[in-house]
């Protein structure tokens, strides 16, 4: 069968039906191969296609101590056993901590003791990594990764954003400034306003923003597009106690959710869904 | 629905009859009949003697009936029939007894050699002739699952073109593609 050569549009129907990781293994069967698979609105419908959970990451950190942990296990979804996987980030050059993750690449810190603190994003279905160069290091900082790749209507997206919150601490109050980083420009870039806002914690990109939880009754929330801050106020505050925060915002298909009001003993769930920066109480 | 005759000619100019109700199974030669283009004789140049009976196979088995093929393609379960007022479980049992058969039919239909395979996913795809095509491409696509691509070319006959350098290149290559975006 000369399925290989003569017709990229019949080769492009019968390789759709397959998954993206048998994808990746056969652009080596030939050029016409390599030329459909690799081809930009191919792989487009392909991520469109497969927009699923693969799996989570679990790190766990200390609370009082400067030290960093380590270890990060990764459990796979959608196997019939549950599978968990510890070295699925060895490909990169130290161990890190994981700070972000969004569509696909992830963004870590090196993790603490180390003699230079270095930001990474990666792709670890492919295992490549870029390092960021980080002019100010501070291990409290706290990172978000905006990674849209089918965000423009006809090509794919191939830049990330990665938008890092600091803590400036001043006697009499809290603040804290943003930088974004531009793979397309390769550089940070500093906001000029600082913004008064207490303790942050993971941030989370949907639909063009960025989320952050922070120890107030408030969700910070940051538009890429126009890099600008927004305070989304929360029905009830967000407070940790005994160090288990009591809320947290995840991402799902592409929306914000805010869940997790969790009280174990009478066993209630809050669930709030996010569209666009406002937010609906379920 | 009326009975009439519709004669195709192959690529080798060989001429077969088939009922305008089998042909409308054909995006292509349904537009050519409901534009009033029918001149006796429909020319096919793309599709050969040798695959268009097999093509006129199917189009007699789904023609004047083109939900069949998609009702199997869901697993024989048609959503739209639930919503009707008059839903009738007889007629439902009939439905599943002849999807039942059309799917076995099928099988029997898509035993065939490679070269087949191809010839005719071509003409379904030229003909547009969804459900043929459908059953073909995923046919095609289940003889690379689960396969290398060393299996792969040697069971599609294809030479690998790279160069011997290309090829121990290939995983920088794949690197680059992948993430052009971070690596630039």
């Amino acid at each position: 069968m000369e399925i290989g050569y003569s017709n990229d549009d019949l080769l492009t129907k019968v390789l759709s039906r397959l998954p993206t990781k048998t994808l990746l293994g056969l652009k080596c069967v030939s050029k016409g191969w390599h030329r459909v698979i690799s081809d930009l609105s191919f792989i487009r419908v392909q991520l469109e296609r497969s927009q699923s959970i693969s799996g989570f990451f679990f790190q766990e950190s200390f609370h009082y101590c400067d030290e960093d942990i380590k270890s990060l296990s990764y459990l796979l979804v959608g196997k019939e056993q549950a599978v968990v996987q510890n070295n699925i980030l060895d490909f990169l050059p130290e161990n890190v901590v994981l700070k972000s993750s969004s569509n696909g690449l992830l963004c870590c810190r090196s993790c603490l003791p180390a003699q230079d603190l270095v930001i990474y994003v990666c792709n670890p279905s492919i295992k490549v990594w870029v390092k960021l160069n980080w002019a100010k290091p501070d291990k409290n900082d706290s990172f978000a990764l905006a990674f849209s790749p089918l965000s423009h209507p006809v090509d794919i997206c191939k830049d990330f954003k990665v938008v890092s919150i600091h803590q400036i601490e001043t006697e009499t109050n809290s603040c804290f400034s943003i930088e974004i980083y531009s793979s397309e420009t390769g550089a940070w870039k500093t906001l000029k306003d600082a913004y008064e806002c207490s303790y942050n914690l993971y941030g989370i990109f949907a639909s063009g923003f960025l989320y952050w939880p922070t120890d107030g009754d408030h969700i910070l929330a940051f538009n890429i597009e126009k890099e600008q801050v927004q305070l989304i106020g929360l029905p009830s505050p967000m407070v940790s106690c005994k160090g288990v925060p009591e809320m947290c915002i995840g991402e799902s298909g592409g929306h914000l959710s805010d869940s997790l009001g969790l009280d174990f003993k009478f066993g209630s769930l809050k669930i709030m869904l996010s569209l666009n920066g406002c937010l609906n109480s379920l | 629905m009326s009975s009439t005759k519709i004669f195709l000619k192959s690529s080798d100019d060989k001429t077969f009859e088939i009922d305008e109700t089998a042909a409308r199974a054909s995006e292509t030669l349904k537009n050519i009949i409901d534009g009033g283009c029918l001149d006796g004789v429909i020319p096919l140049p793309n599709v050969s003697s040798n695959i268009l009976p097999k093509v006129i196979e199917y189009c007699k088995k789904h023609g004047g009936d083109n939900g069949s093929s998609k009702k199997i393609a869901n697993g024989g379960v048609d959503k739209d029939k639930e919503i009707l007022p008059d839903y009738d479980e007889e007629e439902d049992k009939r439905e599943k007894v002849r999807v039942d058969e059309l799917k076995k039919w099928e099988e029997e239909y898509m035993d065939f050699d490679q070269q087949v395979l191809y010839d005719l996913m071509l003409a379904a795809n030229y003909l547009h002739i969804k459900g043929l095509l459908d059953l073909t491409v995923e046919k095609a696509a289940s003889m690379i699952r689960g396969r290398t691509p060393d299996q792969i070319r040697e069971n599609f006959n294809i030479n690998s073109d790279f160069t011997p350098e290309e090829e121990e290149e290939m995983i920088l290559i794949e690197d680059e593609w992948d993430d052009e975006w971070a690596f630039d």
